[in-house]
C-alpha cells in the first residue's frame, strides 16, 4: 500500500464528521446526540493534526491540545447538565424538552 | 507700569474672594465675624482703590495666559486706565459703606454668613469687570456678577417671589449674554484678539462691523436692564435692601455702562442710534412708571431704570465720558436712596408700602436728611452731584437730536414728580399705619453710610469733586465738569429748572390726601396703564403658552417618534411581527430541527463561497 | 531600565487592576464582615486616584511626556500608559470613581459586598478603558465595565429598572457592536495588526484608505454610546433607574468612551474623505443641543431632568469635535476634551446630590419637593454649586469647555452659533427651575407632613466629602485651566494635524489671521 496522503486523512475526518452530524440530526436521546457531537469534534481534531503533519508546522498540533483540554471540560459540564436535566424532568428525549418554544 | 501697582490690583481683586472662601468654609454659623470680615475687606479695598487713584501711575497693565485651548488663548489681565481707576474707586467706596449699612440692617438675620459671603463674591465679580483687560475675562466676571446677584436676590429663598425673582434675573441676564458670547466669537473670528488695547489699535480700514457692536450690546442690555431686557430689575427688589443698593445703584447695572464705555470705539453709528433711542425712551417711560408704584423699593427701581436710560442715551450720543460720570454720581445718590429706604423699612418693621408710611421726618431725622439730600441730587438741583452729569447729558442731547432731548426732558420732569411723591408720602404728613407711628431711627452702622453718601457725596461730589475725588483721577471727568461753568441760558438748564418747579407742585399735589395715591384717585385709567407690567406679561405669555407647550410637545414627539416608532416599532416591532408569523411554522421547540437548519445554512454559505 | 522608571511605567496598569482585584475579592467573599469589606472597597476606590495624581504630578513622574509611561511588554495582558488625551480622562474617572465609591459605601443595600464588588469592577473597567494604550484593549475594558452596569441597574436600580436595564443593554450592546465593526475595518485598513496601540494606529494609518463605512459605523456606533441624538433613548431611563453610584460612573466617566472613540477614530476622516457624514453629524449634534434641551424643559422629575440634561450637554462636546473634524483646527477638540472632563465631574456631583435630595424628601418629583434649603443648607449649597457648574458658570471647569466650543465655532454661520449658544439660556432655565422647585419656597403639604414625622439631617460627612471632591476638582480646573490644557494641548494639535491632512484643499486652512 502506498504512502498515505493528506486526502486520506481528510476523507476519514470528513466521514467521521458526517457520521456525527447524522447522529446529531436524527437521534433523540440527548446522551447519544452528545456522543455524536464529540465524534464531530474528534473529526475536526483529526483534520487539524493532519494539516499540521503535512504542512510541517506545529501550530495545528498545539491547537489540538487546547481542543482536547476544552473538550474534556465541556464533557464534564455537558454530562452534568444532562444528568441534572434527567433528575429534574425525568427524560432526556430532545423532543420532549421544548418548553422554551413560547 | 511698575509691578508694584499690579500687585495692588491682585490684592484688590482677590481679597474679597478670599473673604468669601473663608466665610463659606468656616464662618457660616458665625454671622457677626463674617459680617465684620467682609466689611473690613470692603473698606480695605476702598482704601487700596483710593491709593491706586491718587498715586496715578498712568495706566497699569498686567497680563498672563491662563491656558491655551487649541489656538484660543485664555487670557487674564488688568488694564487700569483713568476710567477704570475712577470706577474702581466709586464701586469699592460705595460698596464699603453698603457693607457697613448691612451690618445694622441684617443684624437679626440668621443667614448673615451666607449674605456677607455673597456680598464678597459680588465684590470680587464686579471688580473683575472693572480691571479686566480683555473681552473674555470681562465675560467671565460678567457671568459671576450674574451669579452673585442671583444668590443675593434669593436670600429670602423660602419666599416664592424671591425664588422667582432670582431665577428671572439670572435667566434674563443670560439672554443678553447669549449675544455677548456671539460677539466674542465674532470678534475672535474677524480680528483674532480679544484684548481691548490690541483691538483699539487695529482700526480696521472698512470700519468696525456693526454686528460686533450690536452683539456685544446685548450683554449691556441684559446687565444694565435696558429695554427689552429690563424686566428683571424691578423684581430683583425681592432681595434685602442693601443688595438692592449695591446691585441696582452702584455696581451691577453700572457694569454694563462701564463696559460700553470701554468698548465705545467698537460701536458704529447704527448701534449708537439704537442705544440712544431705546435709552431715552426707557428713561421717560420708566420715570412715569415710578409714579404708579406703592412699594418704595419698586419705585426706586423704576427710578434706576430711568437713570440707566439716561446713561444709555449718553452712550448713544457718543459721550461715554458723560455716561461714566453720570454712573458715578448716580451711584452716590441712588445708593443713598436705597439705603435710606432700607433704613425706613427697618424703622417701620419691614413695611414697604409708601402709602402706609408718612410723618417719618420727625422720628428718623438723619435718614430723612440724607434721603432728601439724595432726592434733590436725583432731581438735578443745580450744583448737587446729579445736576452736573444729567445737565451735561441733556446739553449733549440738545446739541445733537431734539427728539432725544424731548424724551430726556420728559424723563427729568418724571424724575422730579416721583421724587416729590416719594418724599411727601414717606416723610411728611400724618403716619398712615401703626408701623410708621412706631418708627425709630436706625443704629449708627446704618446712619453713618447715609451721612457719608447722602449728605457728603450726593451733595458735594460735583462741585467739591476736587476735594472729594482726588484731582489726579479726574483726567477724564474734570473736562466735562469744568465745562459745566453754569450757563443759565442753556436749554438744558431751563428744562431742568422747569422740572424742578413741577416737582414742587407735585409735592403739594400729593399732600392733599393721606393714605391714598392722589394720581390714582384722579386719573385711575392713566395710573392703571402705568402700573401694568407690559413686557412681563408678554414674556409670561411666551413662557407659559409658547415655550412650555413646545417643550412638552417635543418631549411627547421624542417619546412617540424616536422611542416609540423608531425604536420600539421599527427596531423591535418588525422582528416581533416577523417572529410571530414565522414562529408558528419554524419555532416548534425541536432541537433537531434547529440543528438541521444550522447545517443547511452552513452548506448554503459554503456553496455560495465555493461556487463563486 | 531604571527601577523607578519601571515602576512608573507600570503604575497605570496597577491603578487599573487594583479595583478589579478588590472587586474580585468582594465578589468571592460575599460573607466578609461589613467593616472589612468597606475598608477593602475604599482602598480599591481611592488607590487609583493617588496613583493617577502621582503619574501626572510634575516632578514625581517622568518629565519627558506621557509616552514614557507606556508599560510595553509588561505582563498585564494589555499595554497601559497615559498620554495627553487619556490622562485627563483617566484622572477624572479616578475622581468620579472615588466619589461614587464613597457614596456607595454609605448606602444601605442588600448583598452589599456583591454590590460594592460590581461597582469596583465597573470602576476598574472604566479606568482600563482610558488607561490602556491598545485599541481593542480599550474596547474590551469598555464592554467589561458595561456588564456590571447592567447588573447593578437590574438588581439594585430604582423604579422601572427592568425595562430600563434591558433598553440600555440592547442599545449599548448594539452601539458597541457597530463601533467594533467600524474599528475592525479601520484596523484592517491600517495593517498594524489587531494588537495595535492607538498611537501606532494614528501614526501609521494612511487616512485616505479608511473606508467610508468605517467612519459611519464608528461615528454612529460611538454616538450611541455617547447618546448622540437620535440614539439617546436609552440614556434618560437608564440613568434614572440605575443606582446612584452607577449613574455617576456611567454618565460621568464611562460614557465618555464614545467621545474618546470618535476623537481617535472617526474624527480623522470625518470632514475630508467623507464629507456628507459630517453634515449628518452636525444635524444630530445640533438636535442634542436644541431639541434635547427643550425636552429637558418638560421634565417633572429631578433625576429624569438630570439624565436628560446629561444628554443635552453632550451636544456642545459633539459640536466641538465636529468643528475640528471639518476645519482641522485644534480648538474644537481641545475645548470638547475639556468639557468632557468637566462634565464628568459636574454630572456625577449632580447625581450624587440629587440622591441626597431623594433620601431626605422621599421623592424625585419636582412638584412634590420644595423648601429643602431651610432643612439642609449644605446640601442646597452644594446642589446650587453643581448646577451652576453644569450650566457653565465661570470658576467651574465646564465654563472653559463650553466657551471654548463656542469660540471654536467662530467661523461658522451666525445662525449655527446662535443655535449652539442658546444652550446657555435653555440650560439655565431648566436647571434653575429645578433648584427653585427643590430647595426654595415653602415645602409642599405632603413634604411638610413627612418632615414633621422625620426631620431631615443635612448632608452627612461622607456625602459631603464626595461632593466636595467633585466640586473641588471642577473648581480647580476652572481656576487653573492650564492644568488640563498643559496635558492635552500637544495631543489635540496632533489630532488636528491628522485631520487637516485629509481635508480637501478647498477647506479653510488653519487660521493665519
Amino acid at each position: 500500500m502506498e504512502h498515505t496522503t493528506l486526502s486520506h486523512h481528510l476523507l476519514l475526518a470528513g466521514l467521521l464528521f458526517a457520521l456525527g452530524l447524522t447522529g446529531v440530526l436524527v437521534r433523540r436521546n440527548l446522551l447519544v446526540v452528545y456522543m455524536c457531537l464529540e465524534l464531530m469534534l474528534a473529526a475536526t481534531t483529526l483534520a487539524m493534526v493532519a494539516f499540521s503533519r503535512f504542512a510541517h508546522k506545529m501550530d495545528g498540533a498545539v491547537f489540538v491540545f487546547f481542543v482536547i483540554t476544552v473538550a474534556a471540560a465541556e464533557v464534564a459540564v455537558g454530562l452534568a447538565l444532562i444528568v441534572a436535566l434527567y433528575r429534574r424532568r425525568g427524560t432526556i428525549q430532545s423532543d420532549a424538552l421544548n418548553t422554551l418554544r413560547d | 507700569m511698575s509691578p508694584d501697582f499690579s500687585s495692588l490690583v491682585h490684592w484688590i481683586l482677590f481679597l474679597p474672594l478670599g473673604a468669601a472662601l473663608l466665610i463659606a468654609l468656616f464662618l457660616r454659623r458665625a454671622g457677626a465675624v463674617a459680617a465684620w470680615l467682609s466689611t473690613g475687606v470692603a473698606f480695605a479695598i476702598a482704601a487700596l482703590a483710593l491709593r491706586l487713584l491718587t498715586a496715578a501711575p498712568g495706566d497699569t497693565r498686567w497680563h498672563v495666559e491662563l491656558a491655551k485651548l487649541g489656538d484660543i488663548s485664555l487670557g487674564f489681565g488688568y488694564l487700569l486706565d483713568a476710567n477704570a481707576r475712577l470706577m474702581l474707586f466709586v464701586v469699592s467706596f460705595v460698596a464699603a459703606w453698603i457693607h457697613l449699612f448691612s451690618i445694622g440692617y441684617m443684624r437679626d438675620d440668621d443667614a448673615r454668613g451666607r449674605f456677607f459671603g455673597g456680598l464678597s463674591i459680588f465684590m470680587f465679580s464686579i471688580l473683575g469687570i472693572v480691571v479686566a483687560d480683555n473681552l473674555l475675562m470681562t465675560f467671565v466676571f460678567w457671568e459671576l456678577v450674574g451669579f452673585s446677584s442671583y444668590m443675593l436676590i434669593a436670600h429670602y429663598f423660602d419666599k416664592d417671589y424671591a425664588a422667582a425673582a432670582s431665577k428671572k434675573a439670572f435667566i434674563v441676564n443670560r439672554v443678553g449674554d447669549l449675544g455677548f458670547i456671539l460677539g466674542l466669537a465674532f470678534c475672535l473670528a474677524h480680528f483674532g484678539t480679544l484684548q481691548f488695547e490690541a483691538l483699539a489699535a487695529l482700526k480696521p480700514a472698512a470700519g468696525w462691523p456693526w454686528l460686533l457692536g450690536a452683539l456685544l450690546m446685548c450683554g449691556f442690555l441684559g446687565k444694565s436692564a435696558q429695554f427689552p431686557l429690563h424686566v428683571w430689575l424691578t423684581d430683583a427688589m425681592a432681595g434685602p435692601t442693601p443688595v438692592s443698593a449695591l446691585i441696582h445703584a452702584a455696581t451691577m447695572v453700572a457694569a454694563g455702562v462701564y463696559f460700553m464705555a470701554r468698548i465705545a470705539f467698537l460701536l458704529t453709528p447704527d448701534v449708537l442710534q439704537i442705544v440712544a433711542v431705546s435709552g431715552a425712551g426707557m428713561a421717560a417711560l420708566a420715570g412715569l412708571c415710578a409714579l404708579a408704584q406703592t412699594d418704595i423699593k419698586k419705585s426706586l427701581a423704576y427710578s434706576t431704570l430711568a437713570h440707566l436710560g439716561i446713561m444709555g442715551c449718553a452712550l448713544g450720543l457718543g459721550r461715554p465720558d458723560l455716561a461714566v460720570l453720570h454712573m458715578a454720581m448716580h451711584a452716590f445718590f441712588k445708593a443713598t436712596l436705597f439705603l435710606g429706604a432700607g433704613s425706613v423699612i427697618h424703622g417701620c418693621h419691614h413695611e414697604q408700602d409708601m402709602l402706609k408710611m408718612g410723618g417719618l421726618a420727625r422720628k428718623m431725622p438723619v435718614t430723612t436728611a440724607a434721603f432728601v439730600a439724595a432726592t434733590l441730587s436725583n432731581c438735578a438741583v443745580p450744583f448737587l452731584a446729579g445736576w452736573y452729569s444729567k445737565d451735561a447729558i441733556l446739553e449733549a442731547a440738545h446739541a445733537q437730536n431734539h427728539y432725544l432731548f424731548a424724551l430726556l426732558g420728559l424723563a427729568a420732569v418724571a424724575t422730579c414728580l416721583y421724587s416729590a411723591r416719594m418724599v411727601r408720602l414717606v416723610f411728611f404728613g400724618p403716619a398712615n399705619s401703626e408701623a410708621a407711628d412706631h418708627a425709630h431711627e436706625s443704629p449708627w452702622t446704618m446712619t453713618a453710610p447715609l451721612v457719608v453718601l447722602g449728605l457728603g457725596f450726593s451733595v458735594a461730589a460735583g462741585f467739591a469733586a476736587d476735594a472729594l475725588i482726588p484731582a489726579a483721577a479726574l483726567a477724564r471727568v474734570a473736562e466735562p465738569l469744568r465745562a459745566m461753568a453754569f450757563h443759565a441760558t442753556s436749554a438744558a438748564t431751563l428744562v431742568g429748572l422747569a422740572a424742578l418747579a413741577l416737582g414742587a407742585l407735585a409735592f403739594r399735589y400729593y399732600g392733599r390726601t393721606a393714605g391714598v395715591d392722589s394720581l390714582r384717585a384722579d386719573l385711575p385709567r392713566f395710573y392703571g396703564v402705568l402700573e401694568f407690567r407690559w413686557m412681563d406679561t408678554l414674556y409670561g405669555w411666551y413662557v407659559d403658552r409658547v415655550q412650555r407647550r413646545m417643550a412638552e410637545f417635543l418631549a411627547f414627539l421624542d417619546l412617540l417618534l424616536i422611542n416609540g416608532v423608531a425604536v420600539r416599532w421599527l427596531a423591535a416591532g418588525v422582528p416581533a411581527v416577523l417572529g410571530y408569523l414565522t414562529g408558528r411554522t419554524l419555532h416548534r421547540g425541536q432541537t433537531r430541527l434547529y440543528a438541521l437548519s444550522l447545517v443547511a445554512g452552513t452548506l448554503l454559505l459554503a456553496w455560495y463561497f465555493l461556487a463563486r | 531600565m531604571d527601577p523607578l522608571d519601571f515602576l512608573h511605567a507600570n503604575l497605570a496598569a496597577v491603578a487599573v487592576y487594583v479595583p478589579l482585584v478588590a472587586g474580585l475579592v468582594l465578589l468571592a467573599g460575599r460573607r466578609l464582615p461589613a467593616g472589612f469589606a468597606s475598608g477593602f472597597a475604599f482602598a480599591g476606590f481611592a488607590f487609583p486616584l493617588i496613583l493617577g495624581l502621582w503619574l501626572v504630578a510634575p516632578g514625581t513622574g517622568p518629565k519627558a511626556g506621557f509616552a514614557q509611561l507606556t508599560s510595553v511588554g509588561a505582563p498585564w495582558g494589555f499595554d497601559f500608559g497615559l498620554n495627553g488625551l487619556s490622562a485627563p480622562l483617566f484622572l477624572m474617572t479616578a475622581v468620579v470613581g472615588l466619589a461614587a465609591g464613597i457614596k456607595a459605601l454609605g448606602q444601605e443595600v442588600e448583598r452589599r459586598n456583591t454590590y460594592l464588588g460590581l461597582l469596583l469592577f465597573m470602576f476598574g473597567g472604566t479606568l482600563g478603558t482610558f488607561g490602556t494604550t491598545s485599541v481593542l484593549g480599550a474596547y474590551f475594558f469598555h464592554e467589561f465595565a458595561l456588564i456590571p452596569t447592567f447588573l447593578l441597574t437590574l438588581f439594585w436600580g430604582g423604579a422601572g429598572r427592568r425595562p430600563a436595564a434591558m433598553q440600555m443593554a440592547i442599545y449599548l450592546t448594539v452601539g458597541a457592536m457597530v463601533s467594533l465593526a467600524g474599528l475592525l475595518l479601520v484596523l484592517g485598513a491600517a495593517k498594524t495588526g489587531y494588537t495595535s496601540t492607538w498611537s501606532e494606529l494614528l501614526n501609521t494609518l494612511d487616512l485616505r484608505v479608511v473606508p467610508a463605512a468605517a467612519v459611519g459605523l464608528t461615528l454612529f456606533g460611538f454616538g450611541v454610546l455617547a447618546s448622540l441624538f437620535p440614539f439617546h433613548s436609552w440614556a434618560a431611563p437608564g440613568y434614572t433607574a440605575a443606582p446612584t453610584p452607577a449613574s455617576m460612573l456611567h454618565a460621568g466617566a464611562l460614557k465618555k468612551f464614545g467621545l474618546y472613540g470618535i476623537i481617535l477614530v472617526t474624527l480623522n476622516t470625518l470632514g475630508g474623505a467623507h464629507g456628507a457624514l459630517a453634515d449628518w453629524f452636525l444635524v444630530c449634534a445640533l438636535a442634542n443641543v436644541v431639541l434635547v434641551g427643550l425636552i429637558c424643559l418638560a421634565q417633572r422629575d429631578l433625576k429624569e431632568l438630570l439624565s436628560w440634561s446629561s444628554v443635552a450637554h453632550m451636544g456642545p462636546i459633539f459640536l466641538g469635535l465636529w468643528v475640528t473634524g471639518v476645519t482641522g483646527r485644534p480648538d474644537g477638540v481641545a475645548a470638547a476634551l475639556f468639557l468632557m472632563v468637566a462634565h464628568g465631574l459636574s454630572c456625577a456631583a449632580l447625581f450624587l446630590l440629587a440622591n441626597g435630595v431623594r433620601a431626605r424628601a422621599g421623592t424625585y418629583r419636582l412638584d412634590e419637593l420644595g423648601g429643602l434649603a431651610k432643612q439642609a443648607p449644605v446640601l442646597a449649597a452644594c446642589f446650587v454649586a453643581a448646577t451652576m457648574a453644569s450650566i457653565g458658570l465661570p470658576g467651574f471647569g465646564n465654563f472653559w469647555g463650553e466657551m471654548g466650543v463656542f469660540l471654536a465655532l467662530r467661523d461658522q454661520s451666525l445662525w449655527l452659533q446662535a443655535a449652539v449658544a442658546s444652550t446657555v439660556v435653555i440650560s439655565a432655565v431648566y436647571a434653575l427651575r429645578a433648584v427653585a422647585a427643590t430647595f426654595y419656597g415653602e415645602p409642599t403639604a405632603a413634604l411638610s407632613q413627612r418632615l414633621a414625622v422625620a426631620p431631615v439631617a443635612d448632608l452627612g460627612w461622607a456625602e459631603r466629602a464626595a461632593a466636595l471632591l467633585l466640586l473641588g476638582a471642577s473648581l480647580l480646573i476652572g481656576f487653573k485651566p492650564g492644568l488640563v490644557t498643559a496635558q492635552t494641548q500637544d495631543y489635540c494639535r496632533d489630532i488636528a494635524k491628522n485631520v487637516a491632512e485629509t481635508l480637501p484643499a478647498a477647506a479653510p486652512a488653519p487660521s493665519a489671521r
